[in-house]
């Protein structure tokens, strides 16, 4: 038991480790977005508005790659315990 | 030739196809020996097409039409439900998909009758599943008799009736296996419309993003139908439509939330040959959903720029007339008979009805599951051979699927909004706190359990349904992420409470045993 719990918490903290930051940069965003309205409309990024980028179009390619990079560590991980589990 | 004048060729042609295929595929797949086959099309799908079927499943009409009708009528805030739909996979990709497909049951309910060893918990697991299926399946029924009505010139009940029985027939015949190609075929043509929506005026018009939002920002004038003064520049910026952060960060936390207690599609998970191919298939969905939610919007903000230059850019009065009237529905079909005419015009309308059956499709099976394996099984007979439990699942899926007619009936006078904040309302305040608390807390107890499903169903009911007698800061427009976090509390406060007084005998005795199947290495 102790050796699946070590597990479950080491998955548990990889999880959070990762949910925690993106989900606080996607609602970070958004309360830019809306508490500095007026400011960030101003704002541009190649003649196209900062507010439109960062949620119609960055937000995107950021989640794929972050989660790509995840699902690999995340199966790595387990076939690294699959191993070991094997090895005992 | 136009929208709304007569029926489009091409549309009766590729539903046509549609049809046939369907019909081929149900009956190619319809052998099924166990109630595994039935529902989990006996766990083998294979990632990308499992991706792709959950993707359609999750690609309702209200999100075909819808986000883009959103983003044409309120401009930059119809965005953030585009962002609040694409990041609801994360929480389940994170939390939910490998561990709920190692643990390899059926059902929602499943999970959390096994998981605590209770009956109670699998009852009110049913009417999760049940309320929030059948609050989704309403404003499908309801997009599905309003929509195709207008598109197809027929009457609303008439298309609720078809729908109803097409879905109903593949679904009970060809069961999870025929749904799921099914869906994979209306993906691809929900998908394709939508790309075509965006390619043409993208590409062979010219009109790119930046174009088109420099022109709207900059836009102050009258309307051209209602003659208002439309003000672009407050339209390109936040706080348009949206203008009470506490409403919209509850909106977004249960749109984030939500998708992970949403049954129809974490029973897809179930359906993976296992955990790792689950992960896998979330981000084949993070992709596939994430162009379509890239698409969407920015067609919404073309056809806004092409109504306010409706004139100089031959946009013809009879378009201009039902943009400005139905434009929430309806501005996908006019940038279809604006951009591309009759062709493109016909591949929405087929898009359309695509996204209704197989959003439908998922619902369905996803209910006959509920009643036929957790009630009428589980809770009624136990010892039920496996032959007569396919013959229960079938029962169910046609029960459930004539049961959308009524349904569609009852919702032609209610609001679209409120059904759909209450399916993913409680799926966010009830599934995803006590999923995510049962896969990860090995000190939940059923108590617990129980509580954070009461909590979450009557908590989602009392904010929606009795909000006008809450104070003012308690009301939201969609409490889900609200109640949630009451749910988080309710399951961690009773749980603490019961391990305090009862001790280890307080947590189910197989507690270890389930802890190693959800996060130890899967057997060969």
């Amino acid at each position: 038991m102790d050796q699946i719990d070590d597990i479950r918490q080491r998955q548990l903290k990889f999880a959070l480790g990762i949910g925690v930051p993106y989900f606080a940069f996607v609602i970070g965003i958004f309360l830019l977005v809306y508490l500095a309205g007026e400011t960030i409309s101003k704002m541009s990024f190649l003649n196209f508005p900062l507010h439109y980028w960062l949620v119609a179009v960055a937000i995107y390619p950021i989640t794929w790659a972050l989660f790509i990079w995840y699902v690999g560590k995340a199966n790595a991980m387990e076939d690294e315990l699959a191993a070991k589990v094997e090895g005992e | 030739m136009e929208l709304g004048y007569q029926i489009p060729i091409v549309a009766l042609i590729l539903i046509g196809c549609m049809m046939a295929f369907t019909i081929v595929t149900t009956f190619m797949f319809r052998s099924q020996k166990t109630s595994a086959d039935y529902y989990l099309a006996g766990r083998k799908v294979n990632s990308f097409i499992n991706a792709s079927a959950i993707s359609s499943d999750y690609l309702s009409a209200a999100s075909f039409l819808g986000v883009a009708g959103v983003a044409f009528l309120y401009g930059f805030d119809g965005i953030i439900y585009a962002l609040g739909f694409f990041t609801g996979y994360i929480a389940l990709l994170l939390f939910l998909a490998s561990p709920l497909r190692k643990f390899g049951r059926y059902t929602v309910p499943d999970f959390v009758s096994e998981r605590f060893h209770s009956r109670r918990a699998r009852v009110l697991g049913v009417i999760g599943v049940l309320f929030i299926s059948l609050f989704y399946m309403a404003p499908q029924m309801l997009g599905a008799g309003k929509v195709m009505g207008l598109l197809l010139n027929l009457e609303y009940s008439t298309s609720i009736v078809i729908i109803s029985l097409i879905i109903t027939f593949y679904v009970t015949v060809g069961g999870m296996k025929a749904t799921t190609v099914n869906q994979l075929v209306q993906f691809w043509i929900l998908f394709g419309a939508m790309f075509l929506l965006a390619f043409i005026p993208f590409m062979v018009k010219g009109y790119t993003y930046t174009d088109v939002v420099a022109f709207i920002s900059t836009f102050k004038g009258p309307d051209p139908i209602t003659g208002k003064i439309f003000d672009g520049a407050a339209y390109t910026s936040p706080a348009y439509w949206l203008t009470d952060l506490k409403d919209t960060l509850s909106l977004l936390l249960a749109l984030m939330f939500g998708t992970s207690g949403l049954p129809h599609i974490l029973v897809r998970f179930y359906t993976a040959p296992d955990g790792k191919a689950a992960r896998k298939t979330v981000i084949y969905v993070l992709f596939l959903i994430g162009f379509f939610y890239i698409l969407s919007p920015y067609v919404g903000h073309v056809v806004r720029f092409a109504y306010l230059q409706s004139e100089a850019m031959g946009m013809s009065p009879h378009l201009t007339t039902w943009l400005a009237e139905n434009g929430k529905n309806l501005a996908v079909p006019v940038a279809g008979s604006h951009f591309g005419g009759q062709l493109l015009l016909g591949i929405v309308v087929a898009g359309a009805f695509a996204a209704i059956l197989s959003t439908v499709a998922g619902l369905i099976i996803t209910c006959a599951g509920a009643i036929g394996h957790d009630l009428v099984v589980n809770i009624f007979n136990p010892d039920m051979p496996e032959r007569s439990r396919v013959k229960v699942a079938r029962i169910a899926s046609v029960f459930v699927g004539l049961l959308g007619i009524p349904l569609g009936f009852w919702a032609e006078n209610m609001q679209i909004a409120v059904l759909v904040g209450l399916a993913f309302a409680i799926a966010a305040s009830t599934f995803f706190p006590v999923l995510v608390m049962g896969v990860w807390w090995p000190k939940m107890t059923k108590g617990g359990a129980i509580a954070g499903l009461i909590t979450g169903i009557t908590g989602s009911f009392a904010m929606i349904l009795g909000k006008d007698l809450l104070p003012t800061m308690l009301q939201f427009k969609n409490p889900g992420g609200f109640v949630m976090l009451f749910t988080f509390l309710a399951i961690y406060a009773v749980s603490k409470y019961e391990y305090a007084t009862k001790g280890e005998a307080a947590l189910p005795h197989d507690v270890e045993e389930v802890m190693a199947i959800l996060h130890g290495p899967e057997k060969a």
